[in-house]
């Protein structure tokens, strides 16, 4: 199932055979799809798909057939009777709740930060999904931490999907096709991260013909050529962006701040081709930087690299198989000084991942998923490199190496015509291997033993069992009651003993001392459409438990330190909300309103005197408004507004003096909130006449035919009220007065951009 | 258009108004002391804590040798001996008594003399973030060789021309044993000229788990650790520390 203008795969689109109610299929990741007709005749096929025309399709089932199929993209609304009165019911009939989908054409309207189009900011305005901070790109899934979430590009893991510090995502929307967030029981095929799990699917690239699109703005640009290879039959696609911050920096005074650099960039490049009826091969992958350099003194630069390599087959009719070759790779490197009086600092993680996976049409009312996975992971947590001048031998920490494997079965199935159920479990293993010198630690996080393991040698290894399960119960036309159970295992983990995520946090994996996280979590949802599917809601409850969750001894150094295991505590935590959820997906108005209440807490025996402690993230009320209005054929208007309860933050209670210097002295843990955030974004893109007037040569009339070129300009504002929206908040003397006062640190007062974008 | 900073009113509940001892033994003839004060609210009026005076305080070493610390007439809240200096191997016991009522102590140790066996420095030019275009500045080091036959633990204090640098630059041997331990200090800008006199400070167990996290809750702002009190060592109603150390000092003069 195919785009018509592109070619690309139609991911989730759905095939409903009219004579045959309550059964269908759904086009898999690869836009492949299965029926089964139990008798030979003709049948009318209903395509349907968001974004695109619902077709209609004629087929004469006789024998076995294959059916290509193209879907034409849905024009712009520009008054509601234009709205179609086909239902668009997806997320009435099917299975999956905890899911959030986005569309690229949802993110093209939305005003982010400097103009840039970013999934993962878009993602933050959906309920249950909460924005580390503002500057910071990481999330929060239901109560979970930044780490618990499994970012997948084309099935590669992203260990860092921020850049800048945050600022921007690594995702250049202009190569995305699909993404889908997981929040509660995800499917057994996806496991490793207790919380969410966002897959990201990058385009194919136009089969059809050739495709250049692009955009400058006030900070960063980006250009995207895509084309086919040969025509429907094979394409590629090559996208990159760069900021040029530091280009600013030449006009500097300073001549230190002249030879500075600030800079990222990112590259994503995909080909693929159809090699005959049944075979397909695919190689993609994404590079990008991060360089931050001050004169020649300080250098940090830091970024991931992944590579996917995929075959898919056709085993007959029924079953299609793909086979993925990943490979993934995050690393940072600090610099200072310069020659040989240079110290360097590196660090890196990286994956190799071998997978196998199956779709089995078993017949219309039943779908079969398994396969199974082996990653091998090589944590090196930090290697430091001396010029000779240096004169100080420090040491190298040891590597860590880790086999991660798992097989899963799940079924999708249809029952009668009201149910539809997900259900499979999924096996997994960790396993922790040598070469290494593996320590053991007493109760006070002193080493107390130290052994040598050789290559390949097990050390230590895990075994879990994670069912999951999905249930709808269609009420009516419009309406469904969903529940879900889900359990999850998670093996590698951040440490980052500090507020922000910063590029230096380091992943450690579980070993003889560390123990997988776990999560159990159940969710309930009731989903209702009005207005002929114009307008749609959700409410979804949920409650988690975690386990083995970690937390840091009080005052624990994580930076460099080959026992770093010794700082870790371990304990529990629980999370729990109600998501509710106002969308109006058509018209010529579109947009949502989200609401989460919610709370996760933390229990360990030696924080906060064992008490129950609210964690970092608990933020009590979430609220985000999202409009989009299309005003006329060329200018749709955007507005943004986010509205959240403060992070809960521990702030002092008392001082004293100690060493000539103020201390502060704190009782409990995370008891006091940072100050309310809500912001306002605006945003406007004129697209420029997209026809052109020409006299036509027979009859020597005048008319309208399409540009080539496309083009728009997007005018928005961030923060359009200027509020000062916490970052920090510090305990200061005051130099003049020597009162201590609360002093709040804001990052972005109210930014405009204006980005230009093409298209041809 | 970017970040900024303001004043805002965060309403603080108070905590208990705690005694804070502060105990630093020297191995030189009256350097030592004991300062007793309270604890103060985080938005209090007044610039000074609370000293704790008319306390009983006294350290009792493992010989059973008893030094009485006396009130400072012209400083209350600082209790001084003219004649106490710490031993190597000696088990020291301070022992607090305010009002007839609370009772503290605290045990701590010391080990063998350390000996710091050199300095050494190498010239930055443009030194730094900051630093002019050709300015010169100096990167000292300090070098001393772990005793392997103890657990050792140390603080590295340095003074710039008689200034003390606030920063903790602490040291242990748990991967280190018996090695030459050396190291620069980053913290101070030393030009031409100056004068740094180094302190290699040993002390015990208790006391530098007592620095080393006072140093991660003095580090303020938005990339800090979790802000957590300081592991304090004191038995009894009160926070801070006792430490017993033995000091080693060696200087060295930039030259112009």
């Amino acid at each position: 199932m195919k785009d018509v203008e592109t070619g690309e795969d139609l991911i989730g689109a759905r095939i409903l055979v009219d004579e045959m109610p309550g059964t269908g299929a759904i086009t898999n990741v690869y836009g492949f799809f299965s029926l089964t007709f139990k008798e030979p005749g003709t049948y009318n096929l209903t395509i349907k798909s968001i974004g695109f025309e619902t077709q209609n399709v004629e087929v004469v089932m006789d024998k076995s057939q294959t059916l290509d199929l193209e879907m034409k993209p849905e024009g712009k609304i520009l008054n509601a009777v234009q709205v179609t009165g086909e239902k668009q019911d997806e997320n009435i009939t099917s299975a999956e709740m905890g899911v959030d989908k986005i569309q690229m054409k949802d993110i093209d309207n939305i005003p982010v930060l400097f103009g840039e189009k970013d999934v993962l900011k878009t993602i933050q305005l959906l309920p249950g999904v909460k924005p580390a901070g503002e500057g910071n790109a990481g999330f929060f899934v239901r109560g979970g931490s930044a780490d618990q979430n499994l970012i997948l590009l084309d099935e590669a893991p992203v260990y860092n999907a921020s850049h800048l510090l945050g600022f921007f995502s690594v995702f250049n929307s202009d190569a995305l096709k699909d993404i889908k967030l997981y929040k509660g029981a995800a499917p057994a095929e996806f496991g490793g991260r207790l919380s969410s799990v966002m897959d990201i699917k990058m385009k194919e690239g136009n089969a059809k013909k050739l495709g250049v699109s692009g955009g400058i703005g006030l900070i960063s640009s980006k250009l995207t050529v895509e084309a086919p290879i040969v025509k429907d039959k094979g394409s590629f696609i090559v996208s990159g962006r760069r900021t040029y911050a530091d280009l600013f920096l030449a006009f500097a005074e300073q001549e230190q701040a002249q030879n500075s650099t600030l800079y990222f960039y990112d590259l994503n490049a995909k080909a693929n081709y159809r090699l005959g009826k049944k075979d397909r091969i695919f190689i993609s992958g994404y590079f990008g930087r991060d360089v931050f350099g001050f004169d020649d003194q300080f250098g940090f630069d830091w970024g991931n690299t992944t590579g996917t390599f995929r075959w898919n087959h056709l085993y007959g009719d029924r079953l299609f198989g793909n086979t993925s070759v990943i490979l993934s790779k995050y690393n940072y490197e600090l610099g200072f000084g310069a020659g040989e009086n240079r110290i360097q600092i590196g660090s890196e993680i990286q994956d190799i991942n071998v997978k196998k996976d199956f779709d089995f049409y078993i017949n219309s009312n039943n779908t079969l998923s398994f396969g199974a996975n082996v990653i091998h992971h090589t944590f090196r947590p930090g290697e430091i490199e001396t010029g000779d001048d240096f004169g100080i031998t420090l040491n190298d920490i040891e590597n860590r190496y880790s086999i991660e494997s798992a097989v899963y079965v799940s079924n999708e199935q249809k029952i009668k015509k009201r149910w539809n159920v997900i259900y499979g479990i999924r096996f997994s293993n960790f396993t922790q291997i040598g070469p290494g010198s593996i320590f053991s630690y007493n109760d006070l996080g002193e080493v107390t033993d130290t052994t040598e393991y050789g290559d390949w040698e097990p050390v230590a290894s895990y075994f879990g069992a994670a069912p999951r399960l999905s249930l709808n119960y269609k009420l009516s036309t419009n309406s469904a009651v969903k529940a879900s159970y889900g359990r999850s295992y998670q093996f590698v983990h951040l440490i980052s003993n500090t507020t922000a995520s910063q590029p230096t946090d380091v992943w450690i994996p579980s070993s003889n001392n560390v123990r997988p996280q776990v999560s159990d979590q159940v969710s309930v949802g009731y989903f209702q459409n009005f207005l002929d599917n114009q307008l749609e809601f959700s409410t979804e409850v949920y409650y988690k438990q975690m386990d083995n969750v970690i937390d840091y001894r009080d005052g624990a150094e994580v930076t460099l330190n080959p026992t770093v295991e010794g700082e870790l505590l371990y304990g529990i935590g629980r999370a729990y909300g109600v998501e509710i959820l106002l969308k109006k997906r058509r018209g010529q108005f579109t947009g949502w309103v989200s609401y989460t209440l919610s709370k996760t807490e933390r229990q360990f025996d030696e924080i906060n005197n064992g008490a129950w402690y609210a964690a970092r993230q608990d933020r009590t009320h979430d609220v985000s408004i999202v409009g989009m209005y299309n005003i006329t054929e060329r200018i749709t208007a955007s507005a943004t507004w986010v509205y959240f309860t403060g992070n809960a933050v521990t702030f002092p209670s008392g001082k004293y003096v100690v060493d000539g210097q103020v201390v502060p002295y704190y009782t409990e843990r995370n008891g006091y909130r940072m100050p309310d955030y809500h912001r306002l974004d605006l945003g406007v893109t004129l697209n420029n006449k997209k026809t052109k007037t020409v006299i036509d040569p027979e009859s020597g009339e005048e008319k309208e035919v399409p540009k080539r070129f496309e083009s728009s300009w997007n005018f928005s504002v961030y923060n359009a009220y200027a509020r000062q929206n916490a970052f920090s908040v510090d305990f200061r003397e005051n130099a003049e007065t020597g009162q201590t006062e609360a002093v709040q640190i804001a990052l972005f007062k109210a930014v405009p951009s204006i980005t230009f974008n093409f298209k041809f | 258009m970017l970040s900024c900073e303001k004043v805002i009113d965060v309403p603080l509940y108070e905590g208990d108004h705690r005694i804070i001892v502060e105990a630093v033994g020297r191995n030189f003839d009256g350097e030592s002391y004991v300062l007793l004060s309270m604890s103060g609210a985080v938005y209090n009026q007044e610039s000074g804590y609370d000293p704790v005076t008319g306390a009983s305080v006294s350290v009792t070493d493992g010989d059973g040798l008893v030094s009485i610390f006396n009130e400072d007439p012209l400083n209350p809240g600082t209790y001084l001996n003219a004649d106490f200096a710490t031993l190597p191997n000696k088990t020291y016991d301070l022992s607090i008594a305010i009002d007839g009522e609370i009772s503290l102590s605290a045990q701590s140790q010391t080990m063998n003399m350390p000996v710091l066996d050199s300095l050494n420095y190498i010239p930055l030019v443009g030194g730094g973030f900051g630093g002019g275009g050709t300015d010169t500045s100096y990167l000292v080091f300090y070098s001393f060789v772990d005793d392997p036959y103890q657990t050792n633990f140390y603080r590295i204090r340095p003074f710039v021309n008689g200034k003390g640098d606030d920063n903790f630059y602490l040291n242990n041997d748990r991967l280190s044993n018996g090695e030459q331990i050396t190291a620069p200090i980053f913290g101070t800008d030393v030009e031409p000229g100056d004068t740094v006199l180094i302190e290699l400070i040993s002390m015990d167990e208790g006391a530098y788990d007592y620095l080393s996290t006072l140093s991660s809750a003095l580090t303020s702002g938005a990339f800090s650790a979790a802000p957590a009190n300081p592991v304090s060592n004191i038995e009894g109603d009160a926070i801070g520390y006792s430490g017993m150390y033995l000091i080693d000092t060696l200087s060295i003069i930039m030259p112009e």
